[in-house]
């Protein structure tokens, strides 16, 4: 993006990983439910095309929800991906997304930020049941 | 290929897929739902998703997803149906569609009979409307002839039999008769009710004879009841 960002990335890179912590670029990507949950669905399945995430979101809300989840419902979920979510989330380098493919892949993540992914969801179960 | 062949084709093809996201075993909907006209599949749930659901898809898109524990809740007797004019998300449509429609893959033609007289009792009942058959062929509808008399005779219904030529049969009032003269009906043993103006009461047969038996669907599904009824209109 700028001279800055990249000299900033760097140097993030060439030190500790889990220092990453640190970044706020991290907690903005944090900062949203579906972000969250994108994040842990990659963390396991490592690459999926957008719509099955799409999908995967759409069956998790109708998880929580019961009620059957409209087709609206779904296409208001990859709208949201495609125009906020993803590019977010990429942007923050926590995912690679191609967006001519339409596919997303986890990028290579230390423990710690796995472990913050999975416990903020884990959380929000607890803080909803 | 004939109109009719491409109806059942269409029937075949009008694909409907219930995949569920689960991470455990087969679960009682998976079973439930392998002797209906939908194709049923699993994924492994990702660990992350806190409980199993169902997506159902029709015609290759997304048609709704239920949470497992949910359907099961809906699918438990009596089943209540939402009303179907009242705004029903198309999940759930397309969701009790699937349970309406009941496809005998393997029929025995003792099956295909009892399922025919179920749709002539339902016509005879209505008394009135349109009930077009094919029974293959003229003389596979002659041990038929006494109960087509009564309901010929005894109801306002606007009967025709369709079928190869290969017998005469004799007149009965409100009872047409169409020769298949192209041979397009000779596998084929259908039978649409039009529900006189109640579609409630809309019903069809449709097989094709197999090597071993018959392939067909007995759907309510007033669009498909139509087409059929259309069809063999066509076919005369």
């Amino acid at each position: 993006m700028n001279e800055e960002r990249t000299a900033h990335d760097e140097l993030a890179t060439a030190i500790e990983p889990s220092s990453r912590l640190a970044d706020d670029a991290l907690y903005r990507a944090l900062a949203s439910t579906q972000r969250r949950r994108a994040l842990a669905i990659l963390c396991e399945e490592t690459e999926l095309t957008v719509e099955a995430l799409a999908t995967l979101l759409t069956g998790w809300d109708a998880t929580e929800t019961n009620t059957m989840a409209t087709p609206a419902d779904r296409e208001t979920t990859l709208i949201e991906l495609v125009h906020t979510h993803l590019p977010v989330l990429a942007e923050s380098e926590l995912v690679s997304y191609d967006a001519e493919e339409a596919t997303v892949t986890i990028e290579p993540l230390s423990q710690p930020v796995i472990e913050l992914i999975a416990k903020s969801v884990d959380a929000e179960r607890q803080s909803s049941s | 290929m004939s109109p009719i062949a491409s109806l059942l084709d269409d029937i075949k093809s009008r694909t409907k897929a219930f995949v569920v996201y689960r991470s455990d075993d087969e679960t009682a909907i998976e079973s439930q739902f392998s002797s209906h006209n939908v194709s049923v599949d699993h994924r492994e749930l990702p660990s992350a998703v806190p409980a199993p659901f169902l997506v159902i898809e029709a015609d290759g898109s997304f048609a709704g997803a239920i949470a497992l524990s949910e359907l099961e809740g809906l699918l438990e007797p009596p089943i209540v149906r939402p009303d179907a004019d009242d705004g029903v998300s198309r999940g759930y449509r397309v969701l009790f569609d699937v349970l309406d429609e009941t496809v005998f893959t393997a029929m025995e033609r003792s099956q295909l009979l009892a399922v025919s007289r179920e749709i002539e009792d339902r016509a005879f009942r209505v008394g009135t409307g349109t009930l077009r058959v094919a029974f293959q062929s003229f003389s596979t509808f002659e041990p038929q002839v006494e109960l087509y008399r009564a309901l010929g005779t005894r109801t306002d219904l606007d009967i025709h039999i369709h079928g190869i030529a290969d017998w005469s049969p004799p007149e009965i009032p409100n009872v047409t008769y169409h020769s298949d003269t192209d041979g397009t009906l000779d596998r084929y043993w259908i039978l649409a009710f039009d529900g006189g103006g109640d579609k409630t009461q809309q019903c069809s047969l449709f097989s094709k004879a197999q090597r071993d038996g018959y392939d067909g669907v007995w759907t309510d599904d007033p669009d498909l009841v139509e087409r059929v009824l259309a069809e063999l209109a066509a076919a005369q």
